[in-house]
């Protein structure tokens, strides 16, 4: 009896031992295939063949010495953790101009000098999951739950004028086009922008700021998010919200990128003056509500007399 | 017969019974290695993940600007790092400005020549190379790593302390 006791326990220990063992290598394997660890590597390669020993040997032996680890930047003020330089390692880097990606330099370079990447970090303006560090998690396309994908290259200056209402100041054409659009279709009519606007429709001013779980994705198919929700909107609103009296706007392909682009750079955030920009002492936003007086209006109380 | 059976059979029991004994003692071992090594293995791991790969807090290694803003003789701290850049003539350095003490922020002190860091919580003073010169703070000012990137740019890495103080020749 007692014998086929330890008989059970010792087959007992050398099963658990063994499956204690397999998970380990398991987990050793998945961990050591994370796809930073592989681009940092390959970083590393990268780097050290673009460098020389001679002309700056303290910067070689350090990157010599790199090991993968999380790379993030904090921005409190935005309630941001940026780990996409986790893997674009590169991207302030003169010397990954012409690097495949994840490592190339940012194609903007100019901008970046504006904004730089340890002070604004990227989803700032890029959009996506600041905290994820797989390509898919990222939210590089729409993914499942994550309904702030990083912007298309189309909208992309609606992350502009989250700060910079000056539109003209900065170029940012298709913000400028689209505030023209919205005043030329008379948009102002049913929606309030900072005060300015009739009430039938749904008040615009805040619009970036609107919780995209907000938005009834229904007609959407698979691709959830909120830009998405804006373009398709425009181009038929009614299918996208049901039961909306607003019509069809017959905007080619372009201005419905613009006017998208105005919509979702409607925020009214507060940032700390030394992230937003400097604006012109004499700048005032632009109106984007118009009074149209009807030419053939006759006075109907003069009538009734 | 019997007998000579019984002679026959008992050797074979034997037998049987030594190789039963290598079996046993074979699963055994391996049983107590396979365990040992699995709770070895678990307890490390758990280990592992109690020390978290990255912190929510900003990065210890970060750029401070290009070498030509910092003028010879200059002494420039760095906004929200609690960092001095000095640049002499022959070399570069960074120095923290966190009193020893009980962490205050230091003030640089200018146009002095003992003194060049006073705290002003408790009055430590240190030297202008971070040695205390008075005062509660129990240890000199710790100094950084400083490199220069491959951009251009000073690089200073708060996480490693330059305890021979160097100074970068730039």
């Amino acid at each position: 009896m007692e014998k086929a006791v330890l008989r059970k326990l010792t087959s007992l220990c050398v099963i658990c031992g063994v499956a204690g063992i397999a998970l380990l290598g398991i987990m050793e394997f998945r961990d050591g295939k994370r796809e930073w660890k592989h681009f940092q590597i390959e970083y590393k390669e990268l780097l050290l063949k673009k460098i020389s020993r001679d002309r700056n040997p303290a910067f070689y032996e350090r990157v010599l010495g790199m090991k993968p680890e999380i790379k993030q930047i904090v921005i409190d003020d935005w309630g941001a953790v940026d780990r996409c330089v986790s893997c674009h390692l590169g991207v302030d880097d003169p010397l990954f101009a012409d690097t495949k990606q994840p490592f190339r330099t940012h194609p903007r370079p100019e901008l970046l000098k504006f904004h730089p990447v340890e002070k604004y970090g990227c989803t700032i303006c890029h959009g996506g999951q600041d905290l994820s560090t797989t390509y898919q998690g990222a939210a590089h396309k729409t993914i499942a739950h994550w309904p702030v994908p990083m912007v298309e290259k189309g909208l992309i200056q609606s992350r502009c004028g989250l700060c910079h209402k000056d539109f003209a100041a900065i170029g940012a054409d298709k913000l400028v086009k689209g505030r023209e659009i919205y005043k030329e279709m008379h948009c102002a009519g049913c929606h309030v922008i900072n005060r300015q606007g009739g009430a039938v429709g749904p008040e615009l001013s805040a619009f970036a700021d609107k919780d995209p779980g907000a938005f009834s994705y229904a007609a959407l198919g698979d691709n959830h998010s909120k830009q998405n929700w804006v373009v398709e909107h425009f181009k038929n609103p009614q299918k996208i919200s049901s039961g909306s009296p607003m019509r069809p706007l017959a905007l080619n392909d372009y201005q419905v990128e613009c006017l998208s682009s105005y919509v979702l750079s409607l925020s009214q955030r507060d940032f700390p003056s030394r992230y937003t920009a400097k604006e012109r002492a004499d700048f005032v936003p632009p109106k984007v509500d118009t009074m149209v007086p009807e030419a053939n209006l006759t006075n109907s109380d003069d009538d009734g007399k | 017969m019997q007998n000579s059976s019984n002679a026959t059979t008992l050797p074979m029991d034997a037998a049987d019974g030594m190789v039963n004994e290598d079996r046993r003692g074979f699963v055994k071992k391996l049983g107590v290695t396979a365990l040992a090594l699995g709770v070895v293995g678990a307890v490390v791991e758990c280990g592992r993940f109690l020390k978290p790969n990255v912190l929510y807090e900003p990065s210890r290694v970060f750029k401070v600007g290009e070498v030509n803003q910092f003028p010879f003789g200059s002494r420039t701290v760095i906004e929200g790092k609690a960092v001095e850049i000095v640049r002499e003539k022959d070399g570069v350095y960074a120095i923290s400005l966190v009193c020893t003490h009980l962490g205050c922020l230091l003030k640089p002190v200018l146009n002095d020549q003992e003194i060049g860091y006073s705290c002003p919580c408790h009055g430590s003073n240190f030297s202008p190379k971070g040695d205390v010169l008075g005062g509660p703070a129990p240890r000199a000012l710790p100094w950084y790593d400083v490199y220069m990137d491959n951009t251009g740019n000073l690089v200073v890495d708060a996480s490693k302390e330059n305890q021979k103080r160097t100074k970068l020749v730039v």
